[in-house]
């Protein structure tokens, strides 16, 4: 077996693979570095898998955290990694678009899936999913629920400011002058997508675009950054878990003469 | 071997700025003069019988500056001003300001109000550097500068000739390039960090002294074998690269420095004297004819064909652009260095940095990605 583990800034994530290369499980805990996070998500996946750890043959740690995870053979970037899953699920994909905790990243692939090119957000939170979590607070609603709130908005206002900050000071100035919390949700969203959109067309984005990481769980960001990168983004099942499966895959290809 | 220990007492000095350039006023006798960056004639400061002494910041605390500077201007002025309003260089008897971008202009005109007890000597340095009026506008800012330094004079000066300040001068310029030619066969030897705290050691002590350690550090390294090194090899170009942890990233991630275009180390020294005229004129020169310093004026750019040559020259695999933060001039240099780059296969990383970086989690990404991205 081989076990990709992804620590991310606010969430953990485990990919189990078995020798044919099939998901055997995947596992998300919503802590992050520096907490129990990584041991939580591991102890979930070898109870889901029915494994000991001694059944793990190489073992791939990527995300944030990676350098602190004593358990690895290797730390690999989740660059590299997100762009490995999701090729796997989706082998046509040539930009991958991963909207993380604390990061924001747009991969460019090439034809056969090593990556071309890559950007990350560097200035601030503005565009990642600290700045959906800052707006949800402020909006009253879980992270889970801006995405529905965000759909019911008619008409989007306006958020000009990039800095998370300032952006939750001019939400607050939208709510005291009584827009509907729908437009303003509808308006952080589409801030996040283009911002996100703005840096994949700075890798310059090549169709099969693919959505991965913790931002893809929101309908309404995947559809917004779809529009600002002027074509739709492609579904990729369970994206939290692709960094995961990434590192996995790097595990297999390892491990497998091991 | 015992000029290696040369080597880890250049280093010494350059991780401990303050602690050297005591030791150095103390050694040397002479008064100190601060020289500001980027590019200043400092063989006239030492002429005049004082102690050049580099003042590249240091910290990232400010408080008091923030009365003068705003916190989005370039980290090294606002940790000059602080630290001269801190009384941090009451030790100096001014400090050499040039006029090279314009936070340097503002905080040129900003240290006298903020640090009245430190006089300034402010240096204008040409926007047009080709035509033969910049050659003469420097020399009366030479005189200037001298009249400016008489005014500060003390017993304690040690004056020197001009031709025999350029000729120490021109010794350390040659050594330092020797240095940088030593490096890349000695990458495991002469990391990231150890190259660089060499280099950056020269600001802070007599620049004859430095030089007759470096030539044993020379003499050493030619005497070792070629290393054989596994690692990355890059040219880091920029302001400067000066945070402890990212040069502890780069040695973390198995680079290796081969060169570089910083203004902090080798754009001091890489540009060669014009044959002919006084020590005055081969000064003026090279302010004239460096190249790859992003605020001095080049209308043709040639900054990123500069790097491409040294990476290639060099054997290298790649460059990080240090991009410091809040540098506008890097800023509006760094898109067409990179298209230059990308037109001669040079890849090219683009990392932000400050003096001190609180966290590098996101920059090991961001270079550990860069190197996976090209197998390396």
């Amino acid at each position: 077996m081989f076990l990709g583990i992804d620590i991310g800034s606010s969430s953990s994530k485990v990919v189990i693979l078995s020798p044919q290369r099939e998901i055997v499980t995947a596992q998300v805990v919503n802590l992050g570095t520096g907490t129990r996070g990584a041991a939580q998500a591991l102890e979930l996946a070898y109870t889901a898998a029915k494994l000991q750890p001694e059944a793990i043959r190489r073992t791939v740690a990527t995300g944030y955290g990676r350098m602190t995870f004593s358990g690895a053979d290797k730390q690999i970037t989740e660059i590299s990694c997100h762009a490995k899953g999701a090729r796997f699920l989706a082998p046509g994909l040539r930009t991958i678009i991963d909207v993380g905790g604390q990061d924001t990243k747009a991969i460019r692939l090439s034809p056969t899936g090593l990556v071309d090119n890559f950007v990350m957000n560097d200035k601030c939170a503005a565009g990642t999913g600290r700045f959906l979590e800052v707006m949800s607070r402020v909006l009253g609603c879980t992270l889970e629920e801006l995405s529905g709130l965000a759909e019911a908005g008619t008409e989007p206002v306006s958020i000009s400011n990039l800095c998370t900050v300032f952006a939750e000071s001019e939400v607050i100035s939208h709510l005291a002058a009584g827009v509907p919390l729908e437009n303003v949700a509808a308006g952080a969203i589409r801030s996040v997508a283009l911002r996100v959109g703005g840096m994949a067309q700075r890798v310059g984005v090549e169709p099969e675009v693919g959505m991965t990481g913790g931002g893809a769980l929101n309908a309404a960001l995947v559809e917004a950054i779809g529009e600002a990168v002027g074509c739709p983004l492609r579904p990729l099942p369970q994206p939290q878990t692709i960094g995961a499966l990434g590192a996995a895959l790097f595990a297999w290809e390892m491990g497998r003469g091991a | 071997m015992k000029n290696l220990e040369v080597l880890q007492e250049l280093v010494y000095a350059g991780q401990h700025p303050e602690e050297t350039i005591q030791k150095s006023l103390q050694e040397s006798g002479k008064p100190g003069v601060g020289c500001f960056p980027l590019i200043v004639p400092e063989e006239l400061v030492y002429a005049a019988g004082f102690l050049p002494v580099g003042l590249w910041g240091g910290i990232s605390t400010f408080q008091q500056s923030n009365r003068y500077i705003q916190s989005f201007a370039c980290s090294i002025m606002r940790a000059n001003l602080e630290l001269g309003m801190t009384g941090k260089y009451d030790g100096l008897k001014a400090v050499l300001i040039p006029s090279e971008c314009d936070t340097l202009k503002c905080v040129c005109e900003n240290f006298k109000v903020a640090v009245p007890k430190l006089p300034v000597i402010g240096i204008t340095i040409p926007h047009n550097r080709t035509i033969q009026a910049a050659h003469q506008h420097l020399l009366e800012e030479f005189d200037y500068i001298n009249a400016a330094l008489e005014k500060v004079r003390t017993p304690d000066c040690k004056p020197l000739g001009m031709e025999d300040t350029f000729a120490i001068y021109e010794d350390w310029r040659k050594t330092a390039r020797e240095f940088t030619d030593l490096v890349p066969d000695h990458l495991n030897t002469i990391t990231p960090k150890i190259r660089h705290s060499v280099l950056k050691a020269a600001w802070f002590m007599d620049k004859k002294v430095y030089t007759e350690k470096l030539k044993a550090v020379n003499a050493a390294l030619r005497d070792l074998p070629k290393e054989e090194f596994t690692g990355t090899r890059l040219v880091l170009t920029g302001i400067m690269l000066d945070a402890e942890n990212v040069l502890d990233l780069l040695e973390e991630l198995h680079v290796g420095v081969v060169d570089d275009l910083l203004c902090h180390e080798s754009l001091q020294f890489r540009t060669l004297a014009r044959e002919g005229g006084s020590a005055r004129d081969k000064i003026a020169g090279r302010i004239l004819d460096v190249k790859g310093v992003s605020p001095l004026y080049e209308p043709m750019k040639p900054r990123g064909d500069l790097l491409a040559d040294v990476a290639q020259q060099r054997g290298a695999a790649g460059v990080l652009f240090c991009l410091l933060k809040f540098c506008d001039p890097e800023a509006f240099d760094q898109p067409l260095v990179q298209k230059d780059l990308e037109r001669r296969g040079v890849p090219m990383l683009s990392i932000e940095n400050d003096q001190l970086v609180e966290s590098v989690g996101q920059l090991r990404t961001r270079i550990q990605g860069f190197l996976e991205l090209r197998g390396l």
